[in-house]
C-alpha cells in the first residue's frame, strides 16, 4: 500500500486485501463510501404503483378566511379564501365554486374574492358549499374617511413590493446607483430622508409628481437598472403618486403601527399538479384597525417545484413535495405549509402499530403524504445504533451476544436503560455541550486550566443527572472567578455582549439572530430592536482579573447600556419574542435566565427536544437545529410540540426523553427504503445512514483494536469524546471533522466524507497501527481460536452482527491451506474496519 | 571550628563581630584557627582546590524545599559560578548553617541545623561569594518529619504509606500523579496542604483528592483562597481506614520544577482567623475558621511594630497548621462587629475615634454589615479594607454613608480585590460604613477588617527593577575591596512632599554610602557605595532608610524588596511574590577594574550637550571591554543609552544631552560599567562627580532666508550674549538639506550677530526647510562647553524664476 512505513508494518499483500473485502461485497475503493449507501435511496416514487382504484372521499370540514373581516376606511377591503377540507385529508381552494353572499349590501360589497366597504354597520357574508353554511361577520367603519397616504404605512410596503430595498438593489448596505434604501426598510425615517432630503429636487418632485424620479424609475420610464417594477396602473404606482401629490410628508409620530400580520390558510394539501390555492394576509395595527395586506406583501416559496407563488398570494401546485409559503410584510414574516401529492395516488396506510406520541405524530405526517414507514430494523442493527447513539460506542462481542440470545419482547427497553445509566451517556452529551459552549483554550484569553474545570462542570453536572434548565440557568447567570465557579466561564468565552446575545439565542433557542445587527431579519421576525433589546440583558455583564493571572471574576454592573445601531437609543431588556419584563434590583441576566427555562418560553424546551432528536435520528424535526426561523418550518411542528412539552413535564430531565425516542418506532425503522419513501429525508420514514462522528469513530477504532488513546492531559485509556479541551491537537479527530469549537453553530461538526478521510483509513496509521498495536487476531491465536471463530468475533467487534454464511464461505478461500492464517485475519480486520458498516451508523 | 552564623541581629554579625559570627569562610582565619576540624579542614583544601573564583554567583534553586524544624539536614544549593561561596545569608533567625561542604561551581552543600523553637514557614536565603552576591530563594520549615516521594507512586496499587502528621516532598512531573496513603481513625481530622507555588519554582498548579480506597470522594481541592494555586482540604473521616491522597497538576500537566511539600495529617489546618488583625503588642484572642472541623481559638502574642501581613500558625491538640494564616498588626485599637449589624439601625457602634480597626465577617449569602463611627470636621480619613489581602474570599466593597444615609464615598477595588476610599468629614458627626460582597456571597470565612485612620504621610524606598521581568538583578549592593559600586533608589512618598536624606545603619567597616539629599522635585537618585581597600570582606543585612518632613514631623521610609518568585502566563505575569525589608551588602574581593569620570570643569548648558569622559583602570592583563552608562539621569538631562570602553582601551566618551528647560543645578551623577570576569557580569560605578546644569552664554535667533538654487546668500543669526566667554568660539550652521553649504564663523562676547555664507547648488531641490540651528563651542578652562542655539530656522529655497523679485527684495532687506 502507498505510504506504508515498511519498519513498522508487516509486508502484505494490498491485492489480498481489497480481494478480502470484494469477497465480503464492502467496497472499499477510494471515496466510494460517500455515496454507496445512498445508491438505494436514488429510486423514484413509484407514483402509480398502487391500485388504480379511487376511494371516495368526503367533504368533512371548510372555512372561509379570515374568519372575521373589519373594514376601515373607504378604501377598506379583505380578500377572501375559502377552502374545503376532506375526509383524506386533502384540501381545495373553493373561493370560486362556493356561494358567498352579504346578507346587507348596503354596508359592504363582494365582487367574489374581496369585501369591500360602503358604508358603516356590519353585516355577515354567508358562505355555502356542498350544503354547509358558514357566516363570516362584515364590521365597516369610517367608511367615508379618505386617509391621507401614509409614509410608513402605505409607502414604504411599495418599496418592499416592488422589491426595490432588497439587498440587491438599493437595500445594499451602498445602495445601488446613488440611491440607498435601508434594507427590508428597517429604517423608514432614514429612508424618508434619503428620498426627501438627500440630493434636494432629484428623487421627488412635488410640481408635478409623475414626473418624480423616484416614480420614473420604477415605470421604467428613464434608465433603471433594476428595470420596470410596477406600471402606471398598478397600485404601488397610485400609492407613490398620491403620497407626492400631498407633499410628500412623514408621518406624525402617532401614527399606527402594525403589530403582526396573518396569513390564511395556514396550511394546504393540495391534490394534483396546476391546482390553484389563494393565500390572503391580513395586518394588525396598534390601533386596532386590520387591513388587508395580500396585494403589498412578498410572497415566497422555499420549494417552487412542488408550489410557486405569485404576487399575489396564488400558490400553483406542482411536483410531490412540501413546500413552505412565506409572506414578508414589512418586518413581519409568517408561512404556510402546503404539501401536494398526485392526483388519484391510492395509498393505503400500513396500520402499523405506534408506540407512543413519536409514533403518533411521526404518523399523521406520514398519512399526510402517502408515505408508508420502513420496517422495524432487526436485534443486530439496533443494538448497535443504539450503543453509538446512547453510548458512544460499540456493544462488546459478549455484549452483543447476550443481547441476540434474549428472547424478552422487552429487551429493546431495557437495553436503552441500561446504556442511558452508563457513564458513557454522559460523556458523550457533555461533549455535545461543550461543542455548543465552545469549551477551548484559547491564548491568553481562556487558559487551558479554565477549558478544563468548565468541562469537569459541565461533566459533574450531566453524571449527577442536573436538569438542563438548571445547567443553563447556572451557566447564564455564571459569576464570580472563572476558575472557582466554571460556569461563569460561559462569559468568558465570549466577552461581547452582542456575540453573548446571539450565542444565547442560537445555542438555547435555536435562533440565528446575528442579520438582525445590521438590518431588520429578512427571513425572520426579528428586528434592530429585538436583537439590541435582548443583547441588553448582557450589557452589564462586568469582568475584572482576579487572584490568578489567568482568571477573570465576571460580576453583574449596575450600569451598562447597549445601544441601538441606528438610533443610538439605549435599548431597554426585552425578550426575544417576549415582552419587557420589569427588572428591580436584579441581574438582567437572572431575569433572562427565567424567562428563557420557564416552561412557558416557545423555543426553549423545542430547541432542546429537536436537539436531542437530531442526536439519534441524524435529521432535525428543524433541520438544522440552530436555524429556528419562519422561513425554515419544523417538518413536524405536532411531533416537536410533544416532544417539548413531555420534556418540561419531565422537568428537563433529558434521560427520560431519550428513552421515549428510542423505544419509539420510529427510531427503531430499518434503513431500507419503500416504494414510497426511497425520497423521504424530512419525514423520518426511514432510519437515516449517518457516518460516525469523529470522536465516536476514533473510540470504536480503539474500542475494536483494544488500543486505548492518549490524549494531551488526559490518562491513558481516555476516550476521544472525553477531551476536555477543543484545542488538543489530534489529526484523525481533525480530519473527520470534529468541531473546532470556534462557534456554537451545528456546522461545526461535520460528518460528511471525503478524499481525506477514505485515504487516511486506507493508507494512514491509525488504523493499521491500532490493528498492529492491539494484537486481537494474535491473541485469538494464541488462545486456540480457530479461523472461523476468529472471523465471527471479528464480525461481532466491528459490526455487532455475525458474519452471513456467504461472507463466510468467500472468506474460506483465503484461508484454505494458509498455513499461517494471522497476517490474513488481519486482512480481514482491516477490511471490516475499512467497510461502511463500520464507519456508518445504520 | 564552628561554621554557624548568627541571625538573630544581622546588623552585629559583620567584621567587628568575626569572633562570633562565622559568615566568611575565610581561608586566612582558618589557617589562624586554634582548632580545625576535619571537616573544616577539608573544606579549606576544597577552597583552595577550587581557585579559580567567579563574579555574580548564581542561586537557582535550594533542595531540599525545607526541613523539619529542630532537625539538622543538608541542603543543596544549586545554580552556578558558586565555587567560591563563603556564606549563606539568612534573612530570617531560627536556621544555622553548620557547615558548608562540597563546594563546586554547580552546587553548594551546606548542614542547616532548624532551631526547635524556629518560625514556621518561609526563609529568604541568599549565597555569597568571595566575590559577589546571589539571588534570593526560600527555604521553608515545617512542624512534621519530612520523607520524599518514591516512584512510582501514581495510584492506589503502589501509594506511598506516610505516616500521619508527615511533610512529604516531591515532583509532579508531566501529567505525573503522585499517590500517598494513610490510616485514620472514625473522626479524626484528616488534613492534607500542598505548599507548591508557594515554594517559588515554577507555576505549579496542583490539585489535591483524598480518596477512600474504594474510590469514594472524600474532598477534592483545586485552588483554595489561602494558598491560592495551592490546595488544602481538611475533614473528618467518615470511618476508620485507610485513605488516599493524590496531587497532581490541576491540568495533568506539571515539569521537572513543579516541586512540592505535602503536609498530610491531622493537624488543624483552618481557612481563615478573626479577627483578622490587632493592635501591635497586644494578646490577640484569635477564632480560627474550619469549614469541616469546626471552629477553636488561639491566643496570640503580636510583634511589637505594625505589620501588613502577619502569619500565624493555628495551634490544636499539640500541633500547627504548617502554613500561616494572615493578619494585619497596626497601632491601634479593634472593634469588633456585634450582631446582628446587617442595616443602619443596628449598625455596630463604636466610641473610637479613627484611628481603629472595624472587624467582621460576612458570614451568609447576601449579607451586609454596618458600622457606626464618629468623625471631626476636616480630618481627612482613609480607609482600607484588609480581606483579599489576608487571603479572605470576601470581594469587598465598601460604602461611607453620613447620618441621612446618603452615600458619601464608595469603592470596589482600589487595592487590588480589597477597596480603599478617602473622605473628608464635611462636619462633626457620625458617619456609617457598610461592607458586603461584590458578588454578594457570604460564608464563615469572608473575613475582613476595615481600617479608618487620618491621612497621614507615608514614604517608601524601593531599588527600581533594571531589567524587564527581573525583580532580583541588582537589587543589593556587592562592592568589591578598593572599588565602588551605585544604584538607582527610588522613594514612594504618600501624602506629602519635599526633601528626603538617606541613611543606612551600621555600614561594614571599611565602606561609605555617598548619597546626596533627594531633592522634593525628584523621586530617584543613585546612591554610591565605596568599599575601602583593606575593607574586611563579608555581608550585612541592613536597614535603608530615608526621612522626610511633614508638618514639622519625621517621615521615615524604609527599602523594601518585593521579589517575583513566579512568574507565567500572561506576559510574565506574578503568580507569587516574597519580600524583605533589609538591604543585602557584601564587600567582595578585589576587581580586575576600576571606574572614574573624569569630572567636567565647565557646565552642561540648557539645550546644550557634553561628552562625559569616563576612564577605566585595568588590573594587569584584564582588558575585557566594559560597558558603561548611567545610573541615573538628572531632570531635563539625557543620555545615550550604553557606550563601550573598547577592549583594551581605558577611556570612552559618553554623550549628555540638556534639554532647553532641563533645571540649572549642581548635581552628583556616577556611571555604571559592567565587565565580564571570571564568566559574570561585574558591575561597577565610578565616583559621584559633579555636573553642573546651567544657562547657556549665548542665544540667538535664524532670520529666514529665501534663495534660488545656484545662488548664494546671506543668512543672519542675531545673537542675545547672556553670559560673557573668553576668547573666540566656533559657530556652526546646523541643520541644512543636501547640496546646501555654509562655511563655519567665529564669534566673540561682543558680537550681536553672525551671518554665515549659503551656498546652494543648482541641482537643490525647492522646499522649505524649517530645522536650521547653530553649534556653538565655547571654550573654558579648556574645556568646550558646546551650545545648541537658535533653533527652528528656516531656509526657503524657491524656485529660479518665480517670485524672483521676492527674492531679490528679501537679500535687498537683509543687506
Amino acid at each position: 500500500m502507498a505510504g506504508k512505513s515498511s519498519n513498522v508494518q508487516k509486508p502484505r499483500s494490498s491485492e489480498r486485501k481489497y480481494h478480502c473485502a470484494r469477497a465480503m461485497g464492502l467496497r472499499v475503493e477510494l471515496g466510494s463510501f460517500s455515496g454507496a449507501w445512498i445508491l438505494v435511496l436514488t429510486a423514484f416514487f413509484l407514483l402509480t404503483s398502487c391500485s388504480p382504484k379511487e376511494t371516495k372521499r368526503t367533504l368533512s370540514d371548510f372555512k372561509c378566511f379570515p374568519p372575521e373581516i373589519h373594514l376601515a376606511g373607504a378604501a377598506g377591503r379583505q380578500t377572501v379564501v375559502v377552502q374545503a377540507t376532506y375526509s383524506d385529508g386533502i384540501t381545495r381552494d373553493i373561493t370560486y365554486d362556493a356561494r358567498c353572499r352579504l346578507t346587507d349590501p348596503r354596508f359592504a360589497h363582494f365582487d367574489g374574492t374581496n369585501v369591500a366597504a360602503r358604508a358603516n354597520g356590519r353585516t355577515d357574508l354567508i358562505v355555502s358549499f356542498e350544503g354547509r353554511t358558514l357566516t363570516v361577520p362584515v364590521t365597516v367603519t369610517n367608511a367615508t374617511t379618505v386617509p391621507n397616504v401614509s409614509f410608513k404605512l402605505d409607502v414604504m410596503p411599495v418599496f418592499m413590493k416592488a422589491g426595490c430595498n432588497q439587498g440587491s438593489c438599493h437595500g445594499a448596505s451602498k445602495g445601488k446607483d446613488g440611491f440607498r434604501l435601508s434594507l427590508f426598510g428597517f429604517d423608514p425615517d432614514g429612508d424618508y430622508y434619503r428620498l426627501t432630503r438627500d440630493q434636494i429636487g432629484r428623487r421627488v418632485n412635488l410640481a408635478i409628481p409623475e414626473e418624480s424620479l423616484i416614480v420614473q424609475k420604477g415605470l421604467g420610464a428613464v434608465q433603471h437598472t433594476g428595470g420596470v417594477r410596477f406600471g402606471t396602473n398598478s397600485e404601488l404606482h397610485k400609492t407613490l403618486v398620491a403620497w407626492l401629490s400631498a407633499g410628500a410628508t412623514n408621518d406624525p409620530p402617532t401614527i399606527p403601527k402594525v403589530t403582526g400580520i396573518e396569513i390564511f390558510p395556514k396550511a394546504a394539501v393540495l391534490e394534483g399538479s396546476n391546482v390553484l390555492q389563494h393565500f390572503t394576509i391580513r395586518g394588525n395595527y396598534s390601533d386596532g384597525s386590520q387591513r388587508d395586506l395580500t396585494r403589498l406583501a412578498v410572497f415566497l416559496s422555499n420549494n417552487d417545484a412542488t408550489a410557486r407563488v405569485a404576487g399575489d398570494g396564488l400558490v400553483t401546485a406542482g411536483q410531490r413535495g412540501e413546500a413552505f409559503i412565506q409572506a414578508r410584510f414589512g418586518e413581519f414574516n409568517v408561512g404556510a405549509q402546503v404539501i401536494v401529492i398526485p392526483k388519484n395516488l391510492v395509498y393505503r396506510w400500513p396500520d402499523v402499530p405506534s408506540l407512543n406520541y413519536i409514533d403518533d405524530a411521526v404518523y399523521a405526517k406520514l398519512k399526510k403524504l402517502r408515505l408508508t414507514p420502513s420496517p422495524v430494523c432487526d436485534d443486530t442493527t439496533f443494538l448497535r445504533r443504539t450503543y453509538i447513539d446512547v453510548a458512544g460506542k460499540l456493544p462488546s462481542v459478549d455484549e452483543t451476544k447476550k443481547f441476540l440470545q434474549d428472547e424478552a419482547p422487552d429487551k429493546r427497553g431495557r437495553l436503552v436503560d441500561d446504556l442511558l445509566a452508563r457513564k458513557e451517556f454522559a460523556d458523550l452529551w457533555v461533549m455535545k455541550f461543550a461543542e455548543l459552549l465552545q469549551i477551548r483554550s484559547r491564548d491568553n484569553v481562556v487558559y487551558p486550566k479554565a477549558a478544563l474545570l468548565y468541562f469537569e462542570w459541565l461533566r459533574d453536572q450531566m453524571a449527577t443527572n442536573v436538569p438542563l434548565d438548571h445547567i443553563v440557568r447556572d451557566l447564564l447567570t455564571g459569576s464570580g472567578s472563572n476558575l472557582k465557579s466554571p460556569a461563569a466561564n460561559y462569559y468568558q468565552i465570549e466577552p461581547d455582549p452582542l456575540k453573548m446575545a446571539e450565542n444565547t439565542a442560537q445555542i438555547f433557542m435555536g435562533m440565528r439572530v446575528q442579520c438582525a445587527q445590521c438590518h431588520n431579519h429578512p427571513f425572520d421576525r426579528w428586528t434592530m430592536n429585538d436583537y439590541y433589546s435582548f443583547a441588553a440583558f448582557f450589557a452589564q455583564v462586568g469582568r475584572k482579573p482576579g487572584d490568578d493571572p489567568r482568571e477573570t471574576v465576571v460580576f453583574d454592573r449596575t450600569s451598562g447600556e447597549v445601544k441601538h445601531l441606528v438610533t443610538g437609543a439605549a435599548m431597554t431588556p426585552k425578550f426575544l419574542g417576549g415582552e419587557v419584563p420589569e427588572i428591580k434590583n436584579e441581574s438582567r441576566r437572572a431575569v433572562l435566565a427565567r424567562w428563557l427555562t420557564s416552561p412557558d418560553n416557545p423555543y426553549f424546551a423545542r430547541n432542546l427536544a429537536n436537539m436531542i432528536w437530531t442526536h439519534f435520528i441524524g435529521r432535525g424535526i428543524i433541520e438544522p437545529v440552530d436555524d429556528v426561523r419562519i422561513s425554515n418550518p419544523a417538518s413536524n411542528p405536532e411531533l416537536l410540540d410533544a416532544m417539548a412539552t413531555r420534556l418540561v413535564s419531565y422537568k428537563y430531565d433529558f434521560k427520560k426523553l431519550i428513552r421515549d425516542i428510542c423505544s419509539s418506532r420510529t427510531y427503531q425503522l430499518s434503513t431500507r427504503a419503500n416504494e414510497t419513501n426511497a425520497q423521504d429525508e424530512r419525514n423520518f420514514s426511514k432510519a437515516g445512514i449517518r457516518r460516525l462522528r469523529a470522536e465516536v469513530l476514533l473510540d470504536c477504532v480503539s474500542q475494536v483494536t483494544d488500543t486505548p488513546n492518549k490524549f494531551p492531559g488526559l490518562p491513558r485509556g481516555a476516550r476521544a469524546v472525553q477531551i476536555a479541551d477543543g484545542n488538543t491537537a489530534n489529526y484523525f479527530l481533525t480530519t473527520f471533522g470534529r468541531a473546532t469549537r470556534t462557534t456554537v453553530c451545528s456546522c461545526e461538526v461535520k460528518i460528511d466524507p471525503n478524499l481525506s478521510q477514505a485515504l487516511h483509513l486506507l493508507n494512514g496509521v491509525t488504523i493499521q497501527k491500532k490493528i498492529e498495536e492491539g494484537g486481537v487476531v494474535k491473541s485469538m491465536i494464541k488462545g486456540k481460536q480457530t479461523p472461523g471463530q476468529i472471523i465471527e468475533n471479528l464480525y461481532l467487534r466491528c459490526f455487532s452482527r455475525p458474519p452471513t454464511k456467504e461472507e463466510t464461505t468467500r472468506l474460506e478461500v483465503f484461508l484454505k491451506g494458509c498455513t499461517e492464517p494471522e497476517p490474513v485475519l488481519d486482512d480481514v480486520f482491516w477490511s471490516l474496519l475499512n467497510a461502511k458498516e463500520f464507519v456508518f451508523n445504520h | 571550628m564552628v561554621w554557624n552564623f548568627c541571625w538573630s541581629t544581622p546588623r552585629f554579625c559583620f567584621g567587628a563581630a568575626r569572633n562570633v559570627r562565622r559568615s566568611s569562610i575565610d581561608a586566612r582565619e582558618v589557617q589562624r584557627a586554634k582548632r580545625v576540624s576535619p571537616t573544616g579542614l577539608f573544606l579549606v583544601l576544597l577552597l583552595f582546590a577550587a581557585s579559580a573564583q567567579a563574579v555574580a554567583p548564581n542561586l537557582a534553586s535550594i533542595t531540599p524545599t525545607g526541613g523539619q524544624r529542630g532537625t539538622e539536614i543538608e541542603v543543596g544549593f544549586n545554580g552556578d559560578r558558586l565555587q567560591d561561596a563563603e556564606e549563606i545569608i539568612c534573612y530570617e533567625p531560627g536556621l544555622q548553617i553548620v557547615k558548608l561542604s562540597l563546594i563546586t561551581n554547580k552546587v553548594v552543600k551546606a548542614q542547616v541545623k532548624l532551631a526547635p523553637d524556629c518560625k514556621l514557614g518561609e526563609y529568604h536565603l541568599r549565597v555569597r561569594t568571595t566575590s559577589g552576591l546571589s539571588e534570593l530563594r526560600t527555604f521553608f520549615a515545617g512542624p512534621f518529619p519530612v520523607m520524599a516521594e518514591t516512584e512510582p507512586n501514581n495510584q492506589l496499587t503502589n501509594a506511598q504509606r506516610i505516616a500521619l502528621n508527615t511533610t512529604v516532598t516531591g515532583v509532579v512531573s508531566s501529567e505525573d500523579v503522585d499517590s500517598f496513603i494513610v490510616d485514620v481513625k472514625k473522626g479524626q481530622r484528616l488534613s492534607a496542604e500542598v505548599e507548591g507555588i508557594r515554594l517559588g519554582r515554577a507555576v505549579f498548579d496542583a490539585r489535591l483528592t483524598v480518596m477512600e480506597t474504594n474510590g469514594a470522594m472524600i474532598a477534592d481541592a483545586d485552588d483554595t483562597w489561602l494558598g491560592m494555586q495551592d490546595p488544602f482540604v481538611s475533614a473528618l473521616a467518615p470511618h476508620d481506614g485507610t485513605y488516599l491522597i493524590q496531587i497532581r497538576e490541576s491540568t495533568y500537566g506539571g515539569s521537572d520544577n513543579s516541586h512540592y511539600r505535602l503536609h498530610i495529617g491531622t493537624f488543624p489546618r483552618p481557612a481563615m482567623a478573626y479577627p483578622a488583625g490587632g493592635r501591635m503588642g497586644d494578646e490577640l484572642l484569635v477564632t480560627y475558621q474550619s469549614e469541616a472541623t469546626g471552629v477553636f481559638t488561639n491566643k496570640i502574642k503580636l510583634p511589637e511594630v505594625p505589620r501588613d501581613k502577619f502569619g500565624v500558625f493555628a495551634e490544636l491538640d499539640g500541633l500547627s497548621s504548617p502554613t500561616p494564616n494572615w493578619i494585619h498588626v497596626s497601632s491601634f485599637s479593634n472593634v469588633l462587629e456585634r450582631l446582628p449589624n446587617n442595616d443602619r439601625d443596628r449598625a455596630t457602634v463604636t466610641e473610637l475615634d479613627p484611628p481603629l480597626a472595624l472587624n467582621g465577617i460576612i458570614s451568609k449569602k447576601g449579607e451586609e454589615d454596618w458600622f457606626r463611627f464618629h468623625a471631626l470636621k476636616g480630618v481627612a480619613l482613609e480607609f482600607n479594607v484588609y480581606a483579599r489581602r489576608l487571603r479572605s474570599p470576601l470581594d469587598p466593597v465598601l460604602e461611607v454613608l453620613d447620618s441621612k444615609g446618603q452615600v458619601v464615598g464608595s469603592d470596589d477595588d482600589g487595592a487590588g480585590v480589597d477597596s480603599v476610599l478617602k473622605f473628608t468629614p464635611p462636619e462633626t458627626t457620625n458617619y456609617f460604613v457598610r461592607l458586603r460582597d461584590t458578588l454578594g456571597q457570604g460564608r464563615p470565612d469572608f473575613v475582613y477588617r476595615l481600617e479608618i485612620v487620618p491621612v497621614k504621610a507615608q514614604l517608601s524606598l524601593k531599588i527600581p527593577e533594571v531589567s524587564r521581568n527581573d525583580t532580583q538583578s541588582r537589587q543589593f549592593i556587592s562592592v568589591p575591596r578598593g572599588n565602588r559600586f551605585a544604584t538607582l533608589v527610588s522613594a514612594k512618598r504618600v501624602n506629602f512632599g519635599g526633601e528626603l536624606v538617606f541613611d543606612i545603619d551600621a555600614l561594614p567597616k571599611g565602606l561609605t554610602l555617598l548619597a546626596e539629599r533627594m531633592a522634593a522635585n525628584i523621586d530617584s537618585m543613585p546612591l554610591v557605595f565605596e568599599a575601602a581597600p583593606d575593607a574586611p570582606i563579608g555581608s550585612r543585612l541592613l536597614d535603608l532608610t530615608a526621612t522626610g518632613t511633614n508638618d514639622n514631623k519625621a517621615v521615615i521610609g524604609k527599602f523594601r524588596q518585593d521579589v517575583e518568585l513566579v512568574q507565567g502566563q500572561p506576559n510574565n505575569a506574578n503568580y507569587y511574590s516574597t519580600s524583605v525589608d533589609k538591604l543585602c551588602v557584601a564587600i567582595t574581593k578585589e576587581a580586575p577594574y576600576k571606574l572614574r569620570i573624569v569630572e567636567p570643569q565647565v557646565p552642561l548648558v540648557q539645550a546644550g550637550s557634553m561628552r562625559l569622559e569616563v576612564v577605566a583602570e585595568r588590573s594587569a592583563g584584564f582588558d575585557a571591554p566594559i560597558e558603561v552608562n548611567m545610573v541615573w539621569n538628572p531632570p531635563g538631562i539625557s543620555s545615550q543609552s550604553e557606550a563601550t570602553i573598547p577592549k583594551g582601551s581605558t577611556n570612552v566618551f559618553y554623550q549628555l544631552n540638556a534639554g532647553g528647560g532641563a533645571e540649572t543645578k549642581a548635581w552628583k551623577v556616577a556611571v555604571l560599567g559592567h565587565a565580564t570576569v571570571e564568566g559574570g557580569e561585574l558591575y561597577l560605578s565610578t565616583q559621584p562627580a559633579k555636573l553642573e546644569v546651567a544657562t547657556p552664554f549665548v542665544t540667538g535667533k535664524i532670520e529666514t532666508l529665501w534663495i534660488q538654487p545656484g545662488k548664494t546668500g546671506k543668512l543672519t543669526v542675531n545673537l542675545q550674549q547672556a553670559k560673557p566667554f573668553e576668547g573666540k568660539a566656533k559657530i556652526q550652521l546646523g541643520g541644512l538639506p543636501e547640496k546646501v553649504t555654509a562655511p563655519d564663523r567665529e564669534i566673540t562676547k561682543q558680537d550681536q550677530e553672525v551671518v554665515f555664507d549659503v551656498t546652494v547648488d543648482a541641482k537643490c531641490a525647492n522646499g522649505s526647510h524649517k530645522n536650521l540651528f547653530c553649534s556653538l563651542e565655547i571654550k573654558q578652562n579648556g574645556q568646550p562647553i558646546q551650545h545648541t542655539i537658535a533653533s527652528g530656522g528656516i531656509l526657503r529655497i524657491v524656485p529660479p524664476k518665480k517670485d524672483e523679485t521676492k527674492v531679490a527684495v528679501a537679500t535687498q532687506e537683509k543687506k
